[in-house]
């Protein structure tokens, strides 16, 4: 297991080695994304109508075949194989920029690129890569990830698809996949089956990956009627007897969850990074139309609960980005596990994202109700993205499970309470602030006293439910927003610090205004995550919820 | 061939333009910049020339800001051969004559079979350079093309004449041809084209010009569009209206 910066966090430590410095592009890198954008951008101005995209329920066949003349389809694919071999850091970039113009078209890039080649990418052997690889760049091939089944959602490894070993060394797959993206036209999908010729050592059938072409013969059912992302293509895929060769399993019998895992977790930054380019859109919009309408004389920009909107926009979109790049940026560079970090990434992304577009629409007003503007079909588009890859409860879960397994560890020992780590964990030392400018010392501070209230409270939760805690789900809850609020500070102070030494502080200005805003507003948010652990009516909600689920609705009604 | 394509950074379009600390220039601060649009028809011309002649080189010339190197980097991307850029940090002040000037000495070492433009530069649209370069390559030149095709070492162009008319004119290479919108639909840089541009070549030089012959003496914003005027209601309007259209605006 390589380095985190989260786990330590729960130890109350800041580790300005993975922190510092930001990972900025280096100027290359730089200007071909600016060029990257362009090209995306000028093919979406001519080519992509995101309205009548959500309209007609479909990405047109005009704008697939323009994303492969671009190149689209092999951003993540090596060179030798024909693509682009861009790094996680450029990937996100890039997707920041399509989902800016259309959530639907995203996700069918995302589909293909980020979940839907990676097992291959990964797993790979050097047959199959040289085999697939080479079309799915040109994207004459298009790639799905089928791992969700109708009882196995959350519970994946309750999944029951299963591939049997025919007499000819082939495997007969039978079952069914939910909400495949990209199923619909999909030429090659991923997908995780039980394979109980392969058992475990508790005898259970293992879980196993297989690549199955479309010719194979599965069937793709009725698209869903969905209430965002219409474009996209999302369908249950019928697999009855499909018979697959054996040379299509991807790496051993039995890696199969693992591997769904791993690319699962990958892959959660780039999702991060939709929302960061929707985000982004949305305040552009927002900041266009509130400087447009005029009410009372000025436009209603001015007026402070719409300023209110803009401002923590602009905050939370800022410490959004600095947190997916510090992350892309680690998984580049030190090739570190990023499975936590980018849960973090996609929880503060999704949310981010769902805030932003409902203060969009509200700063709209009656128009931002209509279609006649981007807010409530984006509004629409954004929903999903709590939901999928993973939704926000089970990630915070994972976020908490993970940070606590130091901790976990650490409390049961003897000499835990004299040791550097007995005084963090007990509130009488806090980590040294991250080294940053003058203008950001008190953020710092008020950063390190968020990891120690992080490092407290998870001894604390530790030495009271021992393993007990994955099942305390609000105080995992807790934990992951206090780790998400302290982490996103940690990278807008990354940044902060990066611009003003290149640029010194008086044309960082801004920079420092907004990361000052993003901070104080993130340590408000981890306070008040940390406030929950102390003082709450679980107990009430808890029983309240067994009432509502035992009479099936509200309990107690009266004429 | 070889086929020389002068290209100009430029803002982009919709760029909030602010006049700049010495009144004669454009506050390059919070600017997107571009490759003017007529040049980059000039450089899907000849990209499509040498596409349809199996061979050839492309050349793309600027002069430009150290920056425009990400203009050169596009038009590599988008499937030129190799780039020079002509380094001069006062660029933008120089005059059309002084562009001309160092733009025509860096082509006689090219040995170009062709040199295309665009009609003009966006930002100043004075469109002189491309005919100001024929003149000092000594070259013939047409302006404002709009079809272009090679036949037996002569261009076949089509330009449009007086009122509606349409000018053909067959031209002996080498020549300077300078383009406008029609002539072809710029393509895009393709991701891979992108990626592909970063081993290609940028020559870049140090130029310096002497000032040229006009000196641009100040740059003013347009005045801020006045408020409009209620003039009244209904027909009752209409005389009045029918009035400040005529006499005012001068409209009618």
């Amino acid at each position: 297991m390589s380095e985190s910066i989260v786990r330590d966090l729960f130890l109350g430590e800041l580790r300005d080695d993975l922190i510092l410095p930001y990972p900025f592009l280096d100027a290359d890198a730089a200007e071909m994304l600016g060029m990257v954008r362009e090209t995306v951008s000028r093919f979406a101005a001519d080519h992509i109508d995101p309205a009548a995209i959500d309209q007609a329920h479909k990405i047109p066949a005009e704008v697939f075949e323009g994303l492969a003349e671009i190149g689209f389809y092999g951003q993540r694919i090596p060179e030798e194989f024909g693509g682009l071999d861009l790094n996680t850091s450029q990937y996100v970039r890039v997707s920041v920029e399509l989902a800016r113009i259309d959530g639907a078209t995203a996700i069918m890039s995302g589909g293909h690129s980020t979940i839907g080649i990676k097992a291959l990418l990964l797993y790979g052997s050097d047959e199959q890569k040289a085999r697939y690889l080479p079309r799915l760049a040109t994207g004459e091939l298009k790639a799905a990830f089928a791992l969700s089944e109708p009882d196995a959602g959350s519970d994946a490894q309750s999944l029951k698809c299963t591939a049997k070993l025919r007499d000819d060394g082939a495997y007969e797959l039978s079952g069914e996949k939910l909400w495949i993206t990209n199923g619909g036209f999909a030429d090659l999908v991923t997908v995780f089956v039980r394979t109980p010729d392969h058992p475990r050592d508790d005898g259970r059938p293992s879980i196993s990956c297989f690549l199955v072409e479309k010719s194979m013969g599965y069937v793709p059912g009725k698209e869903e009627d969905k209430l965002g992302i219409r474009g996209s293509s999302t369908v249950p895929l019928l697999f009855d007897k499909v018979v697959v060769p054996a040379e299509n399993m991807v790496g051993k019998p039995g890696d199969g969850f693992r591997m769904a895992l791993e690319i699962l977790n990958s892959g959660r930054t780039g999702l991060a990074g939709n929302c960061l380019g929707a985000s982004r859109f949305l305040l552009e919009e927002a900041a266009r139309y509130t400087n447009e309408r005029t009410q009372f004389g000025q436009p209603i920009a001015r007026f402070p609960l719409i300023q209110e909107k803009l401002g923590r926009m602009a905050q939370d979109i800022h410490a959004l980005e600095c947190m997916v790049f510090l992350t892309t940026g680690l998984i580049d560079k030190v090739g570190m596990a990023p499975a936590v970090e980018s849960a973090l990434c996609k929880i503060f992304g999704t949310e981010v994202l769902w805030a932003t577009v409902n203060d969009a629409v509200q700063c709209a007003g009656g128009n931002g109700f209509t279609t006649d503007y981007p807010f409530e079909r984006m509004l629409r588009d954004a929903r999903v993205n709590m939901i999928f890859e993973g939704t926000n409860e089970i990630l915070r879960v994972m976020v908490a499970t993970a940070g606590m397994a130091e901790p976990l560890k650490r409390v049961g020992e003897a000499d835990t309470l004299s040791s550097e780590y007995g005084r963090k964990a007990t509130g009488r030392e806090a980590p040294d602030p991250l080294p940053v400018p003058e203008a950001l010392q008190a953020e710092s501070l008020a950063l390190s006293m968020g990891v120690a209230d992080l490092a407290q409270a998870a001894a604390k939760l530790a030495a009271e439910h021992g393993k007990a805690i994955r099942g305390e789900q609000l105080a995992c809850a807790a934990l992951a927003d206090m780790t998400l609020a302290t982490y996103a500070q940690a990278a807008v102070l990354s940044r902060a610090a990066a611009v003003v030494d290149a640029e010194g502080e008086e044309a960082a200005a801004q920079e420092l205004l907004l990361a000052k805003g993003a901070c104080r507003r993130l340590a408000r948010r981890g306070r008040e995550a940390a406030g929950r652990l102390r003082d709450h009516d679980n107990e009430l909600l808890f029983k309240t919820a067994e009432a509502v689920s035992e009479l099936g609705g509200l309990p107690g009604e009266r004429p | 061939m070889n086929i020389v394509v002068c290209i100009k950074r430029v803002p982009a379009t919709d760029s909030r333009i602010k006049i700049g600390a010495d009144g004669t220039s454009i506050d390059p601060a919070q600017i997107e910049w571009i490759i003017s649009p007529y040049d980059e028809f000039a450089v899907e011309a000849a990209l499509q020339m040498k596409e349809a002649a199996g061979g050839g080189e492309v050349t793309i010339l600027t002069l430009g800001p150290a920056e425009s190197t990400k203009e050169l980097r596009t038009c590599l991307a988008m499937g030129a051969d190799k780039a020079v850029l002509l380094k001069d940090a006062d660029a933008s002040s120089r005059d059309a004559t002084a562009t001309a000037a160092l733009l025509a000495e860096a082509i006689g070492d090219l040995n170009a079979d062709l040199v295309l433009c665009g009609k003009q530069a966006i930002d100043r649209d004075q469109g002189q350079v491309g005919t100001l370069l024929a003149a000092k390559l000594g070259l013939p030149c047409v302006t404002e093309i709009r079809k272009l095709e090679i036949t037996d070492g002569k261009a076949n162009v089509e330009r449009a004449g007086e009122d509606g008319t349409s000018e053909t004119y067959n031209v002996a290479l080498p020549a300077v041809l300078t383009c406008t919108k029609g002539l072809n639909e710029p393509r895009y840089a393709s991701l891979k084209g992108i990626m592909m541009a970063k081993k290609k070549p940028i020559d870049e030089r140090d130029v310096s010009a002497a000032d040229g012959a006009l000196q641009l003496a100040s740059l003013e914003l347009p005045p801020p569009r006045r408020d409009g005027r209620i003039v009244g209601e209904g027909v009752e309007a209409v005389p009045e209206l029918v009035r400040l259209l005529r006499e005012e605006a001068k409209v009618l």
